[in-house]
């Protein structure tokens, strides 16, 4: 029961900690708060239900077709909207209300060109569940737990050992002096938006066999998301991913063990906790200054 | 500080003056003249309870810059604890609204005071998280709470012999609360507080250093606006005589503040210009049908990348730009 619970709570963990690092990439990047990344797991999601329900593509074809067209939609969404309103100077209230204007504007697009229903996605790995040691576990959820932490890997070694991954760190450092010294920052910020829609866009295609797509798929998980990342320490990508598995547990064992209803009380109360008596997060992020 | 006069000083001329008595007296009689039309009344009432709640937003956002996306919580607060009482222990309706919209405000003084520890991105988490909580607790209440299906057969306000009980004869009471708060806006913001609001939002160091209790003052705002949104949803609550949680989402904080940005924040008549414009847009929309959100999220952003300051803000830069430019 407990090794059940814990993997579930882990397989939650993970998808929040994938909706957390979009947060927290966007948030070290610019200092901006966002509301659109939970619409970049739901058109993740279609669009591949779209490529490997609909058009029977392969699915590894599918999913990477899928990864680059949320990069690019991301990038866009600097390009069009984040970054002109930035040039005119807007504060931190207009882009977080510009996001809420863009999350409304995508659920409608994907209710109007795909429907309102819930969609079955089939399980790519199988669903059948499959003893080892004891336990049955369903390969599908491993695999998740598996490609999500592959994704992290990559995205730390992106960041820590490339040229453009430093460069991004680099602008959100200090971006004046990044880009004295050559970085070209609006580049690095479009750069940053246009990673984190295809991390989102991973989130989306793994969570919808296990959910199902739907046009509102990504509200939760979005809000669940960002307190993760603030949780974990805002601006920080270890402390979202240890945010979120942070999350995708006390959800699950609270459900479990306390009371189903209240899971996402506990949750909410849990980030005002945190909020209140440790405002950096579990990881303080010392690069962050509060702007 | 040029905006620091032009908000104290928003002394109305006579003209001004004149234009809101024939504002108010138009409103008093758009009951008779619109008598058939029992849709638009409503349709007025709802922009009545919306104002007041704007405006006490508007306090805490405008006036002390601390960025709130939980007004809905206060607003269901309200609404709840005005139904319950009425409806679970039958007291009656006037002191029901009451309690409900003091119930939001000590709600708010709560939430406040370990809140005005964080700011910006994490304020505006902190009263998301906030209206999480609260819309969620009303859903999972149990029976008390009538759950996800809400509280239904809320009873009318009646006072004396008169009840309340149709849109035209509420519209009156919704009118007079609306006068009322816009009155105590103007006289909050007029006074040593509301100048000590706008000390915090433009400069917290600077005013701290002059003795400007920030914590006080914080929590204060939030606790003005909070029973703004109170009365606003104990209002509701007797005017559809139905509440149910989901009525109290984030969507309807997000909808609040778009209506206090669109009209102008910080301003007196703002967020109801703002309320206003919104509703009847909302109204027509109605006739996109399915494209209803799309056209909502891209007006939303139409506003902040045309009309950052809102309708208000802009008209006042305006002025502004043209006394810069006249003869020195």
């Amino acid at each position: 029961m407990f090794l059940h619970v814990l993997i579930n709570g882990l397989v939650l963990g993970v998808f929040y900690a994938l909706a957390a690092l979009g947060f927290s990439l966007i948030y070290s990047a610019s200092g901006l708060m966002t509301f659109v990344q939970g619409d970049f797991f739901m058109l993740g999601a279609f669009i591949a239900y779209t490529l490997f329900v609909i058009l029977k593509l392969p699915f590894v074809i599918a999913f990477a077709v899928t990864l680059g067209l949320l990069f690019v939609v991301g990038l866009l969404t600097h390009k069009v909207v984040i970054g002109p309103l930035l040039r005119r100077g807007s504060g931190a209230i207009h882009i977080v209300l510009a996001t809420i204007g863009l999350a409304y504007f995508f659920e409608n697009f994907a209710m109007l060109a795909w429907g309102t229903e819930v969609y079955n996605f089939p399980s790519v790995f199988g669903d059948e569940a499959i003893q080892m040691a004891g336990l049955s576990i369903v390969p599908e959820k491993l695999w998740v737990v598996f490609i999500a932490v592959i994704c992290m890997l990559m995205l730390h070694f992106f960041m820590t050992r490339t040229k453009m991954g430093t460069a991004m760190r680099a602008a959100s450092q200090n971006r004046v002096a990044a880009g004295v010294l050559g970085v070209n920052v609006p580049m690095t910020e479009g750069l940053t938006w246009a990673i984190a829609a295809m991390i989102a866009a991973v989130g989306g295609v793994l969570l919808a066999p296990i959910y199902g797509v739907y046009a509102m798929m990504g509200v939760r998980i979005s809000l669940k998301g960002f307190a993760a990342a603030v949780v974990g320490g805002y601006g920080n990508m270890y402390g979202a991913m240890a945010g979120g598995i942070l999350f995708g547990l006390l959800e699950t064992f609270s459900s479990t063990y306390i009371s189903s209803e209240f899971k996402d009380i506990t949750t909410f109360a849990a980030l005002l906790i945190v909020l209140f008596y440790l405002p950096t997060g579990i990881f303080k992020s010392p690069i962050i200054e509060q702007a | 500080m040029a905006d620091l006069q032009l908000h104290s000083g928003q002394k109305n001329g006579r003209a001004g003056r004149a234009a809101i008595l024939l504002l108010v007296v138009a409103l008093f009689l758009a009951p008779v003249v619109l008598h058939s039309h029992l849709y638009v009344i409503f349709v007025l009432c709802t922009i009545g309870i919306y104002v007041i709640v704007n405006s006490g937003l508007d306090i805490v956002y405008g006036y002390s810059g601390q960025i709130s996306i939980g007004q809905a919580g206060f607003y269901a607060i309200g609404a709840y604890a005005s139904a319950l009482l009425s409806v679970r222990l039958g007291v009656p309706v006037l002191l029901t609204m009451i309690a409900g919209a003091l119930a939001a405000a000590v709600v708010g003084i709560i939430i406040a005071a370990p809140a005005t520890r964080v700011e910006h991105h994490f304020l505006a988490l902190v009263t998301i998280g906030f209206g999480e909580i609260v819309w969620l607790v009303f859903q999972n209440g149990g029976a008390f709470t009538g759950g996800a299906d809400g509280v239904v057969a809320i009873p009318p306000l009646k006072l004396g012999s008169l009840e309340f009980s149709g849109y035209r004869s509420y519209y009156y009471v919704i009118l007079v609360c609306v006068i009322l708060a816009l009155m105590v806006k103007a006289s909050i913001i007029d006074s040593r507080i509301g100048r000590a609001f706008m000390a915090i939002k433009y400069n917290p160091q600077a005013s701290a250093a002059f003795g400007v209790d920030l914590v006080k003052y914080k929590v204060t705002a939030f606790a003005i606006g909070a029973f703004y949104a109170g009365l606003g949803g104990a209002l509701y609550a007797h005017l559809i005589w139905f509440v149910s949680p989901e009525t109290f989402t984030l969507n309807q904080s997000v909808l609040f503040l778009t209506m206090v940005l669109l009209g102008g924040a910080g301003t007196l008549w703002g967020p109801v210009i703002g309320t206003v414009l919104l509703i009847v847009l909302l109204e027509v929309l109605q006739g996109f049908g399915t494209y209803q959100m799309a056209v909502y999220g891209v007006i939303i952003m139409l506003i902040l990348f045309f009309m950052p300051k809102g309708i208000v803000g802009g008209i006042e830069g305006m002025f502004r730009k043209l006394k810069v430019a006249g003869p020195v």
